[in-house]
């Protein structure tokens, strides 16, 4: 489903990414591991758009999304949710959830109506303060319309960046299964993650990341045993959060 | 004097009305770009010098030149985003780039406006003829009404705009987060150009039904720039009400302060009351219709 091809990102004279290639087939959950500053959450920048690939491809469904603009690549199937969740804070819950079917203003209000009752459904909590301010939810809260806001869209590929960021254990928990019901119904999710155990428990193949290349790949269960994630991850070279 | 009060009032709330007005531009624009449109004034003298144009020189029937003139500013207003902005923009200029750029063109417009059209005061007829509405011991002249009436319908339509259109929400949502914006597929560019469309708009509809006030002249809009900042910062820039609202305080404060000490200090004594109010309000009256560019980005 997704393809990209030696992607190369770089912020001025950093080089975040230097040639990453990766796939994603339909219906999988993929991850990307790897310590702070490897590049992953560029990867994903890159990905929907938000900072330009200096090299390389992206394919979606065949189609090369490599020149299409930020704005019209959700309209090409791929929904965001970004790392710091970035809700449009002084707008209400539905607001937000209204914007994230932006793309579909076009589309007969009825399935937008049951896309925001689907979404609604999946996260109750967020029924009770559709009239809230954004900026007003709590961190978890924030999360779950971040991910609310991006299912609006009806992605047929999700793109989730450290969704575990600052939240409690519980409520983390809670996410993943959540997005693991997702998976369940069919949806292909691509997630940047720091917490390696949390990711590679959740995903069934991964990448490791590592100053901005791919060092590692395979199927999770494996790389929980490979000694070269523990060393990445106890090695010094960043932390694993907790 | 004290019997001259009401009158006073009423004459401040008519000035006022327009620089609220004026104001609602600054907020639109600052709303969904962060940018203070420091051309915003020259949008108000446009519409009653295209006016002018349209109305004394090519001799098209009043309501047609008034029309023309809303366009034709309209069409500048978003001249200046293609030609001023964007580029601007799209390299990711500091805000301050854009206050200068702005001021450049608020120079460069009053003067195309004193060679092309004209360089004297120049006035239009009343909108409804010498008909009058008596409230009190105050009649109001029906280009007074005009603008009165003129100010509640932007006032209402703007709120139903953005709380209850898509397109006013993906506008709000452009300013606050412009990256997380186009992820949601808005056109962040599209939207920067509605604003100052919609900002040149309001300033030309404001300088038409002042006109007939007094006059306008190729280089009023300066005034105009700064009574309508002066009103939006009053209000709380970027709140549509308070925009409404500081530019009736501020054309109230004008018309009692040019009353009761002397018209010669009017501006002075205005922009002394501004300076106060600010002191103990820094942030306006209302709270901004969006706060912008809070921790998220």
């Amino acid at each position: 489903m997704l393809v990209a091809e030696n992607l190369t990102v770089s912020y001025g004279h950093i080089d975040a990414l230097k040639g990453v290639s990766l796939r994603v087939e339909r219906g999988e959950f993929v991850g990307v591991i790897g310590p702070n500053g490897a590049g992953k959450t560029s990867l994903l920048l890159a990905l929907s758009g938000a900072v330009p690939a200096q090299t390389g491809r992206i394919l979606l469904d065949g189609e090369d999304l490599t020149a299409v603009p930020q704005h019209l690549r959700v309209g090409r199937g791929m929904a965001i949710v970004p790392e710091g969740r970035e809700v449009f804070g002084p707008l209400s819950v539905m607001e937000n959830l209204e914007l994230g079917a932006y793309h579909r203003r076009a589309a007969p209000r009825a399935e937008v109506r049951a896309d925001l009752e689907m979404v609604l459904d999946l996260f109750p909590i967020l029924r009770a303060r559709t009239r809230q301010l954004a900026a007003t939810l709590s961190g978890g809260e924030q999360q779950m319309l971040a991910i609310g806001r991006a299912l609006m869209s009806r992605p047929r590929l999700l793109l989730l960046d450290e969704p575990s960021l600052g939240l409690a254990p519980v409520v983390t928990q809670e996410i993943f299964r959540t997005l693991g019901r997702l998976h369940a119904q069919g949806l292909t999710c691509l997630l940047v993650e720091q917490d390696a155990a949390l990711a590679l428990a959740t995903t069934s193949r991964s990448y490791v990341f590592r100053t901005g290349l791919v060092v590692a790949e395979g199927g999770s269960a494996e790389l929980r045993q490979s000694p070269l994630v523990e060393e990445i991850y106890l090695g010094g070279e960043g932390t694993t959060s907790c | 004097m004290l019997n001259l009060v009401p009158l006073l009032l009423a004459n401040g709330i008519v000035f006022g009305a327009i620089y609220g007005i004026n104001a609602v531009g600054f907020s639109i624009l600052y709303n969904s770009t962060n940018i203070i449109n420091f051309t915003q004034g020259e949008f108000v003298m446009l519409g009653g010098m295209l006016t002018y144009a349209l109305y004394e020189q090519a001799h098209l029937p009043l309501w047609l030149a008034a029309l023309g003139a809303i366009a034709a500013t309209t069409a500048i207003g978003l001249l200046v985003e293609r030609l001023a902005i964007r580029p601007l923009w799209r390299r990711q200029a500091k805000d301050w780039t854009y206050v200068f750029m702005l001021f450049a063109v608020a120079t460069v417009l009053p003067n195309l406006v004193m060679l092309l059209i004209s360089r004297d005061a120049h006035t239009l007829p009343a909108f409804g003829g010498a008909a009058t509405l008596k409230l009190g011991s105050v009649t109001f002249t029906s280009q007074a009404v005009w603008v009165l009436a003129l100010t509640l319908v932007i006032a209402v339509a703007l709120h139903g705009f953005y709380n209850h259109t898509l397109l006013g929400k993906a506008m709000k949502a452009s300013a606050v987060n412009a990256r997380a914006a186009a992820w949601m597929g808005i056109p962040v560019e599209r939207m920067v150009a509605l604003s100052f469309a919609l900002a040149a708009l309001l300033g030309a509809l404001g300088g038409i039904v002042f006109t007939p006030l007094t006059s306008t002249q190729f280089n009023a809009g300066v005034s105009f720039t700064l009574k309508g900042f002066g009103a939006a910062i009053i209000g709380g820039l970027g709140n549509i009400t308070g925009a409404i609202v500081g530019g009736l305080m501020l054309g109230i404060l004008e018309a009692l302060s040019t009353a009761f000490i002397s018209s010669l200090y009017g501006d002075a004594v205005t922009y002394a009351i501004l300076f106060v109010i600010l002191l103990v309000r820094p942030t306006g009256f209302f709270r901004p219709l969006v706060e912008l560019r809070e921790q998220e980005i």
